[in-house]
């Protein structure tokens, strides 16, 4: 590194050509902006890779779990002719937020992956203009949680995973109620996620209050306290429960709150072939929630061109990719299931499915919350919090 | 007298660099409250200020805070001295790899950590939900600024004075207790204003590690309020509580580096370590090495040996380097070209952003940007990203809005990086170039440029370093084709099965893989250890 030469000739005096002056001033104030506009130009070209939309775009904003084969959207693209711009609005409560706040004005033109507890949030429901879309006669009546204003396109059922090895490991029998889990035996056993800030943590919640009911001898809140009791643990999301606490990934916990279809997917993605899953999902009474995922069109958006995303997303070759792209179940009834799906990861029967009135979890969700997080996180008394 | 026209370079860079704060960060803010405020009446926001819960949980935060910015310095001061020290084969890959757990996803680095000491792990000591993990994590993550940081600044200033002390007597201790601590105390407050922020506004660590919620940060509580929902008044109030208190502390440190500014002189090429000196480098290095190293051999291990696996398998590998059609799904190839390019834009933006800052700090004089550069990292990230949205809804789900969020995250880091080596500038060499003729853009062009380098380096390479790991992420909308590596091992630890957990693992590796090249190619254009 030489010293810095200061520059090459001491200062100019006054009585020097004005041309000489107007030369150096020049060259002087060239120096500086000359390193500014090359750091530009690199920057344009950077920014330039991108590729620049010649056809008119239409934006779907998703949760960050959305998942499609590519050549589904391609011929989305080439039947329509519109460019199909997709939007990661984090995870589902997340995305919900953001369209809450940029309601009237929104971020994208359509909308996915809004379930029935989310659309509870004030205000949810009136982000939507209302649709019919092509193909909603093949969706069960019962699925169509949100009358005209969201089409449902995906069901997951939300219910506990066991890990079969560990559980026999520990010599305790596979779970058969909800209750089990609050039994000394299987204390420390149990991870579930945050209803805050998880969507299967919610539905969680939801189903303890289907299944205990509210302000009876022993209700949601007695049997969460009872759950607290019994060390369960919470994570933030899904796939800190998964990947970190379940014994499958090197965890301690055998019982994890997950996805009916998980047993199938551990099947799917074993590193060697198996003939019978390693896990299973609870199907006892009332022990599961129904997670019917939605789509709409954004009121003040492209409102015609979200239409045509939302029939794409309901179209029969949609609806067939979607179980292994996403792990779900589709909407609609005549579109047939992947094999594993039928093998390892049949839907519930309808008595394990617990139900809440949307209105009532509409009117209750907030509180609900506060509550859980007063007993569970908290540590208070079920009758502090009532 | 030149230079104290308005086009004087201090002042362009001062309304530059406000006008960065402004809109990234201010306008931002202010929509939040503006609609905190609308939505509850003030009553309810004392109701949230008095609640003895969040006073609880601001005075944990606090003391979980002040013991990990201590215990990091503690961890990190002793290698940043050796690196001062010596030259040796091997320390580039060094000082690169203490870069790694920097960038890792917290998901990922927080499965290596459990896999060591969690439940029913080879170290299981009960620690989950304790304060000493929360404090080891945040120790692994945050000791490599302290060894960038001073050790960079040191090396490049520190060896004719250390000779000179040698000279005169003195043994390596006294040399470093004497001479070389006191030499880097202002890039040791630089390093300790960062880590207090940054431990401070913790929030991966704490819901992997603890999430019993007994050491969560107000950032954690402003995350909760809002994923719950929505209730603005709450995040809003969180949000300016978290401001204000981490900027008071983080002033102090601004306040005491600003101070303790020495003017350095470049010295002669660095020692090789003697006998005496090779068992101080083991001793030093060693520590921080193993907290390095151990969660992240133990990704690597599962990247190869998935759960459930009889052995090892590339499964993993292969599941993450196949192209991938489906869309939102990345392919392990795919994120690593676009964390680099994305690396690339970020560090080249946080380089001028922070620039500005340090150069109108330093030579424009307007001290209150000092402290300020540190607002991106003090404010709410969740608080912050909804403001944007507010403030900024075009950016949605652009790349501009993309780069922008990079630039403000990684900005303070440059900032931080350059000011105690501009400060350290002699007035002399300035001066002489002044009587020389140069003006003031010349003087920046021809004396604090090259004098810069090596901090130009450390800070872009942190600002690289922000781009190629997760933060910001809670900032701006993205697009599934955008996806950068944590994105993309999140993507995978999305979905159940071993194969997609392998796959994750597969790119974690190749996200460390990334990291220590790109920071040894940074280290080497900045000519370290050539001066």
């Amino acid at each position: 590194m030489p010293h810095p030469t200061p520059t090459r000739r001491p200062a100019a005096p006054r009585t020097q050509a004005p041309t000489a002056v107007v030369a150096r001033a020049v060259r002087r104030l060239a120096a500086a902006p000359a390193a500014a506009a090359l750091l530009a130009a690199l920057l344009a070209a950077l920014l330039a890779a991108l590729p620049v939309a010649a056809a008119q775009t239409v934006t779907l904003v998703t949760h960050d779990s959305f998942t499609l084969p590519e050549a589904r959207v391609e011929a989305f693209e080439a039947e329509t002719g519109l460019d199909l711009r997709l939007v990661s609005g984090g995870d589902a409560g997340a995305m919900v937020n953001r369209a809450l706040l940029t309601a009237g004005r929104p971020i994208a033109d359509a909308l996915f992956g809004i379930d029935d507890a989310l659309v509870a949030r004030e205000g949810a429901r009136e982000l939507f203009a209302p649709y019919a879309a092509d193909g909603l006669a093949a969706v069960p009546e019962g699925l169509r949680f949100a009358g005209d204003r969201l089409t449902p396109i995906t069901v997951g059922y939300v219910t506990l995973n066991y890990d079969l090895d560990a559980l026999e490991a520990r010599d305790l029998a596979v779970p058969t109620d909800l209750r089990d889990l609050t039994t000394p035996a299987y204390a420390g056993q149990t991870v579930v996620t945050d209803p805050a800030t998880s969507s299967p943590g919610l539905a969680f919640v939801l189903t303890t209050i289907a299944r205990f009911g509210e302000g009876g001898t022993y209700d949601w809140l007695d049997y969460w306290a009872d759950l607290r009791d019994a060390d369960v643990r919470v994570t933030s999301g899904w796939s800190d429960a998964y990947y970190t606490a379940f014994t499958r990934y090197g965890g301690d916990r055998p019982i994890v709150l997950s996805y009916a279809t998980s047993p199938a997917a551990e099947v799917m993605f074993a590193e060697t072939p198996l003939d019978a899953a390693p896990t299973g999902s609870l199907h006892c009474d009332e022990c599961a929630w129904r997670q019917i995922e939605a789509a709409g069109v954004l009121a003040g958006g492209d409102e015609d061109a979200a239409a045509r995303v939302v029939d794409f997303l309901l179209a029969a070759e949609t609806q067939a990719a979607v179980p292994e792209a996403m792990f779900v179940y589709p909407a609609r009834d005549d579109v047939p299931l992947p094999d594993a799906f039928a093998a390892y990861a049949p839907a519930p029967p309808e008595a394990a499915v617990a139900t809440l009135d949307a209105a009532r979890i509409e009117a209750n969700q907030a509180r609900w919350l506060e509550q859980w997080t007063q007993v569970v996180q908290r540590g208070r008394a079920p009758d502090e919090v009532r | 007298m030149r230079g104290r026209g308005a086009l004087h370079p201090g002042h362009v860079a001062a309304v530059l660099a406000a006008a960065f704060l402004a809109v990234l960060l201010l306008a931002p803010l202010l929509a939040i409250v503006a609609r905190g405020v609308a939505a509850a009446p003030l009553a309810a926001l004392q109701e949230i200020v008095r609640d003895p819960f969040f006073a609880e949980r601001l005075g944990r935060t606090l003391l979980q805070a002040t013991l990990s910015t201590v215990l990091t310095l503690a961890v990190g001061l002793p290698g940043a001295l050796a690196f001062a020290h010596y030259r040796f084969p091997g320390k580039a890959a060094l000082r690169a790899s203490f870069t790694v757990p920097f960038v890792m996803p917290t998901v990922v680095a927080g499965a290596g950590f459990l896999a060591l000491v969690g439940p029913g792990a080879p170290l299981d000591v009960g620690a989950m939900d304790t304060l000493a993990l929360v404090l080891a994590a945040h120790v692994f993550y945050n000791h490599a600024v302290v060894v960038r940081m001073v050790g960079g600044f040191l090396e490049a200033a520190a060896p004719h004075l250390r000779d000179a002390a040698a000279t005169l007597g003195a043994g390596p201790l006294r040399t470093a207790w004497r001479v070389t601590l006191p030499l880097a105390l202002p890039a040791i407050l630089a390093a300790a204003a960062l880590v207090f922020v940054f431990t401070f506004t913790s929030f991966g660590v704490i819901v992997i590690l603890a999430p019993g919620g007994t050491w969560n940060t107000l950032e954690v509580e402003v995350y909760r309020s809002v994923a719950r929902s929505l209730q603005l008044d709450v995040a809003a109030t969180l949000a300016v509580v978290q401001l204000v208190v981490a900027m008071a502390v983080a002033g102090a440190y601004t306040a005491l580096q600003a101070r303790s500014a020495v003017p350095l002189r470049s010295g002669a090429p660095l020692p090789r370590p003697g006998r005496g000196g090779v068992a101080v480098l083991v001793a030093t290095l060693a520590p921080p090495l193993l907290l390095t190293l151990a969660p992240l051999a133990a990704l690597a291990w599962r990247s190869v040996v998935p759960p459930g696996a009889d052995g090892p398998t590339l499964l993993g590998w292969r599941a993450a380097f196949a192209p991938s059609d489906l869309l939102g799904v990345a392919s392990g190839g795919q994120a690593t070209w676009t964390s680099l390019r994305f690396a690339g834009v970020s560090a080249l933006l946080a380089t001028l952003a922070g620039g500005a800052f340090a150069y109108a700090v330093v030579r424009g004089g307007h001290r209150w940007l000092d402290r300020a550069s540190l607002l991106p990292l003090a404010t709410s990230s969740v608080t912050l990203g909804l403001g944007i949205l507010l403030a900024w809804p075009a950016w949605a789900g652009t790349f501009a809005g993309l780069a922008a969020a990079h630039a403000l995250i990684g900005m303070p880091f440059v900032a931080r990086a350059l000011l105690p080596s501009l400060r350290g500038i002699p007035a002399s060499r300035t001066a002489a170039a002044a009587v020389a003729g140069a003006g003031p853009w010349r003087r920046l062009l021809r004396v604090d440029l090259p004098a810069l380098r090596p901090a130009l380096v450390a800070g872009g390479g942190f600002a690289a370093a922000v781009s190629l790991g997760e933060f910001g992420a809670a900032l701006v909308l993205t697009r599934p084709e955008w996806a950068t590596l944590p994105v993309a091992i999140y993507q995978r630890l999305g979905r159940p099965g071993a194969e997609n957990y392998a796959a994750a693992m597969a790119m974690a590796v190749t996200l460390m893989v990334a990291t220590g090249l790109v920071m040894a190619l940074l280290d080497r254009l900045g000519g370290r250890g050539e001066w």
